[in-house]
């Protein structure tokens, strides 16, 4: 069994008008250890995913169904009091931008000892020291200084370190990571990010990497799953999706990069735009986008306007795509005809 | 109403000494005798009476010769005593002077109360009371007033002469604002070097902060502006006055409201002025009972000749005086606050003439400007205090209004007293209002103030901003100024009232009334008076059950 | 920080001497202060000679340097109406406005907190529109009318029967709503002295009585301000990521409520709120002139009335201190509190 096992997720907004789904049919998991990497354009409902895990969605959003299974125990039907227990403990959290992370008007001390203090009965004196541990294995230069400290008197990579150190304070199962070098120094998200790998490495410690960027994710990640207005597209381990993307959104996705790109030449840029979530286009959502919608001999393909797609599985990797629907079905035919 | 114990046996006697001498009787009986004596005197304990009572304001001093003001003046009666005082009825009733006598035309000699000590413990002598005049002829604001007296002159130690310049008829009028003071206490130099008996206006002085007097209260205690404690002279002269009250607390409230809520909240016992929109609020209140009185203040508005050239032609100032209805302002503006008046004595002075009565007839008035060529009127300025006087700024409008019936538009501004006065002296619209009490609780005051022909020299016609002149008047009250015969006295006065009625010098309007209000078992009724100087010293509460 | 308080200390200064100019400037509109010391009957020529006495005829310039001498040392002249140095009767009546003030803040703080800080945490609770819509009415009404009404219910008692006085029932709900009175309804009372021109209505329970009603009265007129602002500040921060973040930590919520949430939102209420505070003391004059409180407030006022002109004069050159004493008092308790900011202003 997966430590994490997220089935048929759903979250909504209520908003005026009626409500909105942010996430649909969301299905993932993870194993002890695991990194596992989210990617997709902004709005695509990732960050929706990852704060819908420990319940942190802020209203008026609320998780409409689904469930989120974490070693063994249900924490969608979990109080709040309860959750807290989870929050911050079993599970830990990296936001974006590590200036508005922490509190201004408290020392990182203060803001450490805390997170020890809620879930431990411990004295201050340990929980600094605990704190001071930590803050050494995030490489912090001294340290000791640091817990006296105001957020605004240290750099943004100093703060994200921390913000770090924060994160694996008790000891956390997974860390969550939403976009945690996005808002930092291009020299510095290499270093964040390092750091970032080589502690869950070293502590075993779960990951899971919200994040826009590609690059990144091939070489942090060991899995990684493609969200696409609320739903997941593509899952699978990493290395093989980027090398070897089915769905036509991937494959965008990744000829987007900039390495793809030959030089001289214009980016490759998927047309259009992800459409709003309270807008979607039926059947599946990429399809107006998607240049695959008609096949190479012309036609068209009716379900990709008609049907939302289910999961097909390649090998190991999972798509929820017509198309390669019909692929694996016009491959296995033939394969079911030679018995 | 606060009741404190204080212990004091039913003679008032000092019980010390009786207390202890029958203690020290037996010993066997000390023990009984104390619980005994000790419990029989308890109930014989007498409680003090004390009244907590509120005015808008405060002595601004404690010298009686630093302001001539109605706070001063209520000061003086509860501190001090004059030789002669008002009683209700305006009659003169001796205080501190027994008895007197006319030696001649300028001179009246006067004999004064025996065993009177100051609250100092000095004795009362005719030396007192010539210290006080010659002190009074001093002060700046008591000089005009006291200018007819020539001087006074102690012929032994309980009679005293005073002669004035001329005859003069008022002479036991004045008497009235003699308060003998306490010549050794005032004699002599303070910490500063100053003599004590200084007065000044500003700066402070030995006098303004410390009282010495023959009345029935002493000061003990004053915060200028939060309140003054006075205590009852126990060794008040006095003794047929039925005053109970044996400590008065004074507060000043400013705020008309505040003062009412004050009272009917329990928090005060007696509190003056009333003002006019909460009467009906006291008169309901089962608590506390109201008392009102036609005062002698008469609110009038000038019409200034010089300014416009209509206002010279009698006919037109009577059409004015015709087209104001002032019955109507006293019924309905002043809600019945009021006595409505057609001259400047209220009744009860000498001047006082009952034939002329306010004479509203808007026909008449409207006769009389097409009379004298004004059928399609006029523009007038008006100016009026708006904080002084009761309803001053809406009286103003009403008027304004009336004359707008005339065809006469007014262009009315009106102003907070402060700068008031200032606009008054420079005569600065062509109608302005003023309020006016004599002094001298005599109708001359008001010729001589209001209506003479204005000189800058003798100081005549101070506040005739009419400019109004007829030297006819003029010599009719000169003349009954040095008349000794007071009914002589009073026709001259009042003939004095007829003409200004008829030239309509001035529009009058009316005389504000006064109005106090205490607990029910406060005896307000007969120690108030129209000249607004309750005799506290002669005041009967009752004790609460 | 010493430069810091020397600049402030000019500030001071400058604007004394500039409200001292200003006032001198106007005291012709003041009114005529002989006029209140004399009699009506008394002859101008006395009035002059008074006129004279006072300096009063003297040219603007030679009056003023006059006062300005006089005020480096100390002297700010003579009050007419009490015939003391204008600085003792400031004195006096200071202790007074400010504990009427220090009653008002601390009712205030005590009530817009919770209040504000609920609010924000259940806005759509029938309490917290509930607590709206009476703000908007503290808002409206005016202070005076506030202090006679509470005066009337309190001090003098009202008694309503709209229910019928002869069934048990009616006569038990006519009782409730119905108040005897008895709070005092003017004055402080009988407040022990402390030292100096000090007296206290904080020493007994009875002297407390005395300072209920102004302080709801004045507090009426600034608590809907403070508990908006707090809530409205609250609601923000509890948005910001640093909030989300407490709660990913699984931080309890009281504990990110009231330190992390409301450390951040008293941040700018401290510095709305307090300049609104210590210029209070400048705003008391109607509270205190309902409830003859004889603060400075009153004693402004009669000034005011008498033409009490040095007086007028040292009252508004006091009020012109105390606002840049408030100022800095705010800036210096927002430096120490905002560990973002240096006391200089700059960001640290």
């Amino acid at each position: 069994m997966s430590l994490l096992d997220v089935n048929h997720l759903d979250v909504r907004f209520a908003l005026r008008g009626g409500d909105v789904r942010a996430l649909r049919d969301v299905c993932f998991s993870l194993d002890r250890g695991e990194r596992l990497g989210i990617v997709g354009e902004s709005g695509a409902g990732k960050s929706v995913a990852a704060f819908s895990l420990l319940n942190l969605i802020a209203k008026p959003g609320y998780i409409a169904g689904g469930s989120i299974r974490f070693d063994g125990q249900e924490l969608t039907t979990l109080s709040d009091r309860a959750l807290r227990k989870v929050r911050g403990h079993r599970m830990s959290m990296i936001f974006q931008d590590p200036m508005m992370t922490l509190n201004p008007v408290l020392t990182i001390g203060e803001q450490m000892v805390e997170c020890l203090k809620a879930h431990r009965r411990i004295s201050t004196r340990e929980a600094r020291g605990i704190s001071l541990n930590k803050l050494q294995q995030v490489q912090i230069p001294s340290p000791e200084a640091r817990l006296d400290q105001y957020p605004h008197e240290l750099s943004g990579g100093m703060r994200q370190r921390v913000i770090i150190a924060i994160a694996l304070l008790l000891d956390p199962d997974i860390i969550i990571a939403d976009e945690p070098t996005t808002a930092l120094d291009v020299t510095i998200q290499a270093e964040i990010m390092a750091l970032l790998l080589e502690l869950c490495e070293k502590h075993n410690v779960g990951l899971i990497l919200i994040t826009h960027d590609l690059g990144v994710v091939s070489q942090v990640t060991q899995r990684m799953l493609v969200m696409y207005a609320g739903r997941v597209i593509e899952q699978g381990p990493t290395r093989e999706i980027i090398n070897d993307p089915q769905h036509p959104y991937t494959q965008g996705l990744i000829n987007a990069l900039p390495q793809m790109a030959t030089p001289g030449s214009r980016l490759n840029q998927i047309p259009g735009s992800m459409p709003s979530l309270s807008n979607l286009p039926s059947g599946c959502a990429f399809h107006p986008r998607c240049s695959f919608v008609e096949r190479a001999d012309g036609s068209r393909r009716q379900a990709c306007h008609d049907q939302v797609p289910e999961f097909v599985t390649s090998g190991n990797c999972q798509a929820a795509c017509h198309m390669v629907a019909e692929m694996i079905e016009s491959e296995r035919i033939p394969a079911e005809e030679q018995d | 109403m606060v009741i404190t114990t204080v212990g004091r046996d039913t003679d008032n006697n000092p019980s010390g000494m009786e207390r202890h001498m029958t203690i020290k009787k037996t010993l066997l009986a000390s023990v009984i005798g104390a619980a005994m004596t000790s419990a029989a005197l308890a109930p014989a304990a007498q409680a003090e009476t004390t009244l907590r009572m509120a005015y808008d304001a405060d002595p601004v001093s404690l010298d009686i010769h630093q302001q001539l003001s109605g706070g001063i003046l209520q000061l003086s009666h509860m501190t001090f005593d004059p030789l002669v005082r008002w009683n209700k009825d305006l009659e003169i009733e001796p205080r501190l002077a027994t008895g007197w006598e006319r030696v001649d035309d300028t001179t009246l000699r006067m004999n004064l109360r025996e065993d009177v000590e100051f609250h100092s413990g000095n004795t009362f002598t005719a030396k007192d009371v010539v210290w006080t005049i010659e002190r009074l002829k001093r002060s700046p604001d008591f000089k005009a007033i006291f200018e007819p007296i020539e001087s006074a002159s102690a012929v032994d130690e309980h009679t005293v002469e005073i002669k004035t310049k001329k005859p003069y008829p008022l002479l036991l009028n004045l008497a009235t604002y003699i308060f003998p003071m306490d010549s050794q206490f005032y004699s002599g130099e303070d910490e500063s070097g100053k003599d004590k008996g200084t007065i000044s206006k500003q700066g402070s002085t030995y006098a303004s902060s410390h009282l010495s007097g023959t009345g029935p209260y002493e000061v003990t205690d004053r915060q200028q502006g939060v309140r003054v404690v006075f205590e009852r002279n126990d060794e008040y002269w006095d003794e047929q006055s039925p005053g109970n009250v044996d400590k008065i607390e004074l507060t000043p409230i400013s705020e008309n409201a505040t003062r009412v809520a004050a009272l009917l909240s329990g928090d005060v016992d007696f509190i003056a002025p009333v003002p006019p929109n909460d009467l009906e609020r006291v008169r309901e209140d089962d608590n506390a009972k109201l008392v009102t009185m036609t005062g002698t203040r008469i609110i009038y508005f000038y019409m200034n000749q010089d300014r416009v050239e209509p206002f010279k032609d009698k006919r037109v100032r009577q059409a004015f005086a015709y087209a104001i209805n002032q019955e109507g302002i006293a019924d309905r503006l002043m809600k019945g606050f009021a006595t409505p008046a057609a001259q400047f004595s209220p009744e009860g002075y000498a001047g006082h003439n009952p034939e002329l009565k306010p004479r509203y007839d808007l026909e008449k008035a409207k006769q009389l400007m097409a009379e004298a060529g004004y059928e399609d009127g006029f523009e007038i300025t008006m100016m009026a205090p708006n904080n002084r006087y009761v309803n001053d700024a809406k009286i103003a409008q009403a008027i304004a209004a009336m004359l707008a019936r005339i065809n006469v538009t007014v262009d009315l501004k009106t102003l907070p007293k402060a700068q008031y006065w200032g606009e008054l002296d420079d005569r600065a619209a062509d109608m302005m209002m003023l309020g006016w009490h004599a002094d001298t609780e005599d109708s001359a005051n008001f010729f001589e103030y209001m209506t003479a022909c204005p000189d800058p020299e003798t100081g005549a016609g101070q506040y005739n901003a009419s400019n109004y002149c007829n030297p006819e008047l003029d010599k009719l009250v000169a003349d009954a100024n040095v008349e000794l015969d007071k009914q002589k006295r009073a026709e001259m006065l009042q003939q004095a009232e007829k003409i200004v009625y008829d030239d309509a010098a001035v529009i009058m309007l009316h005389w504000q009334d006064l109005a106090w209000a205490a607990d029910t078992n406060v005896d307000l009724e007969p120690i108030v008076n129209v000249m607004n100087f309750p005799y506290l010293g002669d005041l009967v509460v009752e004790e609460e059950d | 920080m010493i430069a810091f308080l020397i600049k402030r200390l000019f500030h001071a200064l400058l604007v004394m001497f500039v409200i001292s100019v200003i006032a001198f400037a106007i005291q012709d509109n003041l009114g005529d202060p002989i006029q209140q010391m004399v009699g009506q009957s008394v002859p101008e020529s006395e009035r002059e000679a008074l006129r004279e006495e006072l300096g009063l005829n003297d040219p603007f310039l030679v009056q003023y340097l006059r006062f300005a001498v006089n005020a480096a040392h100390f002297d700010f002249g003579y009050s007419y109406v009490f015939n003391q140095p204008t600085t003792d009767v400031v004195l006096r009546h200071l202790p007074a406005t400010l504990e009427l003030v220090a009653a008002t803040t601390f009712l205030i703080i005590a009530l817009s907190v919770p209040i504000g800080v609920y609010s924000a945490i259940k806005p759509r609770a029938w309490l917290s529109r509930f607590f709206m819509g009476v703000s908007i009415v503290g808002i409206s009404i005016p202070v005076f009318l506030t202090a006679i009404v509470l005066i009337q219910i309190f001090a003098i008692g009202v008694s309503w029967s709209p229910f019928p006085a002869d069934t048990g029932w009616g006569a038990w709900l006519n009782d409730l709503i119905s108040t005897e009175g008895g709070m005092p309804a003017y004055g402080r009372g009988d407040p022990v002295h402390v030292f100096g021109t000090w007296e206290t209505n904080f020493a007994s329970l009875e002297g407390l009585t005395y300072l209920v009603l102004p302080a709801i009265s004045l507090a009426s007129i600034m608590l809907p301000l403070f508990i908006r602002l707090i809530r409205a500040e609250m609601l923000e921060v509890l948005q910001s990521d640093y909030v989300k973040f407490a709660r990913a930590k699984g931080i309890s919520p009281r504990r990110i409520y009231f330190l992390h949430a409301l450390k951040n939102t008293m941040l700018p209420v401290i510095t709305v709120g307090g300049v609104q505070i210590g210029t209070l003391v400048a705003y008391t004059i109607l509270t205190e002139t309902v409830f003859q409180w004889p603060g400075m407030g009153l004693m402004f006022l009669d000034a005011i009335e008498r033409s009490d002109i040095p007086l007028i004069v040292t009252y508004l050159m006091i009020v012109g201190l105390i606002f840049v004493i408030t100022n800095t008092l705010v800036d210096l308790i927002y430096g120490l509190i905002n560990p973002t900011v240096k006391l200089t202003g700059k960001p640290a």
